[in-house]
């Protein structure tokens, strides 16, 4: 018995060790076929690489012609323009014109005093910008509210969070309230994926005790 | 045949054996569970106190030590920053709040804080709101005041400190819940400041403070210190006079320790993180976040710790099984009588199973409860060190402990269990006719 099952060990190693039969040799047809079958579906990005302001307003407008019941818009896409808040309404069209609308975006929570337990937080596009580069502008902000009364523990990794938006412009003691904001909100976590971190960017330890080091918590 | 009764009756018979290897049980229970409440609570415990204010203002230097400096008043101060970064400082656009702190000096082992009145009035704790005064009131000298007589003792008119005005300047004292308790000191009596943090003996003769007034206990180290008006600090003698070092450039003995500030969150809080960390004088950081570090920090450490209280569980299971194995010679009799009066194979290895569970459980319920306990004789050390109260509170994890430690005793004992299996009963009881 020991011995057979030995032999049988033995056969299979041969025949895992032994070369593998030539391939035939390809022709142009059976190449072009090969081809087709193994090409890699290139995954589309979420995040925006519109550079301009007016390609940013393209875009938003292309999504708003859709009239997606559920808009996915880059918070990139939502930025860049400039804020007055000399003016009554500061927003331009396109950006009211997403008011009330129910959208899906993703960003970072920016940490704040409470780890556990947040219901309400501000996102940012990019996490390693935001600490390391020039800080978000308001109308790069999102605040975020969610429908949870728990809420949510903090986390470093991206988030997608999806609610309706509301674009507001209050003042409160001199001070600008947030302009964009997502109510009755619901999140996921995804894996991290920083649009403003360079490629080789560890998250895990790059971000050296500015944002708090760790999974989640 | 109740086989719980033979269980029960065989775990007493055998009483020093059976508590000899639960204490060993219970040990590493009481290991794992009070390394895992006590960080918990203790982070917690932390975490309250860095919410007195969301971000702390301070000389370059390093963040923790800022931040434990200031909330906690612990170690030294990381220098000092110029008035005039102050009000550069309190004055940006999103700080709803900003408290000078100055520190340096203390009082039998108590750290003296010189506030304005605005951190009795700003400060909240989480959970319990404003700070409220157990007796007496706070005394009266605001941000605006220190600044106006910052200016009269310091400013480019100013050659220097005028003792004249000193003698017109009443000292006066707040103290915290811990220091009224301890020193048995209450609402009138007179306090004199040492200087330096440490033990020193160094008097500020001409410093003696009135106590006004005793906060109510808050549960963080503001019940272990003693607020004086910060503008006392530099009417003491020696203190802002000290030109030398000054000079020198070693510290900038007219400034102040630290700032509180409290921000509008987010866009605001970032760009007054952002503006003040690009200053060349001066650091802001986010307590929280450092005291988020720090437990990440002490984490590594808590883990092996638990790794090894685990291994004595484990070490302490085993003993189990040997001590159910070595009574297994003396027990084959006992076994054989069961099993003539009718029991079955799985009877017996039901009963050692059971022997083995019941003491691992009691190991693990006593070495929960006697967690609690150390937990809390640790916790009442750590309020005294640090001023920060724990509440140490055993959750839904405990009793899956409990659990898993008495599912892995009748495992454990499944060993001298199948031993007993083996017993052949007619072989037995002849062998012993």
């Amino acid at each position: 018995m020991f011995k057979n099952t030995l032999l049988l060990l033995l056969f299979i190693l041969a025949s895992a060790c032994a070369d593998e039969t030539p391939e035939p040799v390809d022709t142009i047809a059976s190449l072009r076929d090969r081809m087709e079958s193994t090409k890699v579906e290139k995954k589309e990005s979420f995040w925006s690489t519109a550079n301009t302001l007016e390609e940013r307003q393209q875009k938003i407008e292309k999504i708003i012609e859709a009239g997606d019941p559920v808009m996915v818009i880059d918070m990139h896409d939502m930025g860049g323009w400039e804020f007055d808040e000399l003016l009554k309404d500061p927003f331009p069209n396109y950006i009211r014109a997403l008011d009330g609308k129910e959208i899906v975006t993703r960003g970072f929570m920016m940490p704040d005093i409470d780890f556990e337990h947040i219901q309400k937080f501000h996102l940012v596009r990019s996490l390693y910008s935001c600490c390391f580069g020039a800080p978000p502008q308001l109308n790069e902000i999102l605040r975020v509210e969610l429908t949870n009364p728990e809420g949510m523990d903090y986390t470093y990794n991206t988030i997608e969070v999806r609610g309706i938006l509301r674009v507001v412009f209050e003042m409160e003691d001199g001070l600008v309230e947030d302009l964009l904001r997502l109510e009755n909100a619901t999140y996921r976590v995804l894996d991290f994926e920083d649009p403003g971190a360079p490629i080789d960017f560890d998250a895990a330890t790059g971000f050296d005790g500015v944002v708090p080091s760790g999974e989640s918590y | 045949m109740n086989i719980i009764k033979i269980v029960v009756r065989n775990v007493k018979r055998r009483r020093l054996s059976t508590s000899l290897t639960a204490a060993s049980v219970a040990l590493g229970v009481a290991l794992f569970v009070a390394i895992g409440v006590l960080r918990q609570a203790s982070e917690q415990g932390f975490q309250r106190t860095a919410g007195i204010c969301d971000t702390i203002v301070g000389a370059k230097g390093d963040s923790l030590q800022l931040s434990l400096n200031t909330l906690y008043h612990m170690g030294f101060s990381t220098g000092n920053i110029s008035l005039a970064s102050f009000n550069e400082i309190r004055n940006q656009e999103g700080v709803s709040w900003a408290a000078p702190i100055a520190l340096g000096d203390s009082y039998r082992s108590h750290r003296i804080v010189g506030v304005s009145s605005e951190f009795f009035e700003q400060v909240k704790i989480a959970g319990s709101g404003n700070l409220s005064f157990s007796e007496g009131r706070s005394f009266d000298f605001s941000t605006e005041q220190f600044v106006e007589e910052h200016e009269h003792l310091f400013g480019e008119q100013q050659a220097g400190h005028d003792h004249e005005d000193d003698e017109h300047f009443s000292y006066q004292a707040v103290i915290g819940a811990n220091v009224a308790t301890k020193l048995l000191l209450k609402v009138g009596d007179k306090i004199v400041p040492t200087h330096g943090v440490e033990k020193s003996t160094e008097r500020h003769d001409d410093a003696a403070s009135e106590i006004v007034g005793i906060l109510a206990a808050t549960g963080t180290p503001i019940d272990r210190a003693i607020y004086i008006p910060i503008i006392a600090y530099y009417k003491m003698e020696g203190h802002a006079t000290d030109h030398e070092a000054e000079l020198e450039g070693t510290r900038d003995a007219r400034g102040i320790s630290a700032i509180m500030l409290s921000t509008k969150s987010g866009y605001y809080r970032q760009q007054i993180y952002r503006n003040i960390n690009n200053r060349l004088d001066a650091m802001a950081v986010f307590p929280s976040i450092e005291m988020r570090k720090l437990f990440k920090l002490i984490g590594s450490g808590d883990i092996v710790l638990r790794i090894i209280s685990l291994l004595v569980v484990v070490v302490a299971l085993i003993g189990v099984l040997v001590s159910l194995y070595n009574a297994m010679g003396a027990r084959r009799k006992e076994f054989a009588i069961l099993r003539a009066l009718g029991a079955s194979r799985r009877s017996i290895i039901t009963i050692v199973s059971l022997e083995s569970a019941v003491i691992a459980f009691m190991g693990a319920v006593f070495g929960v409860l006697l967690a609690s306990l150390a937990a809390l004789v640790l916790a009442t050390e750590l309020h005294k060190f640090s001023g920060v109260t724990i509440n140490v509170s055993l959750a839904v994890e405990e009793i899956y402990l409990i659990a898993i430690v008495t599912l892995a005793g009748a495992l454990a004992g499944l060993i001298p269990a199948l031993e007993a299996y083996r017993t052949e009963a007619a072989k037995q009881l002849s062998s012993n006719v």
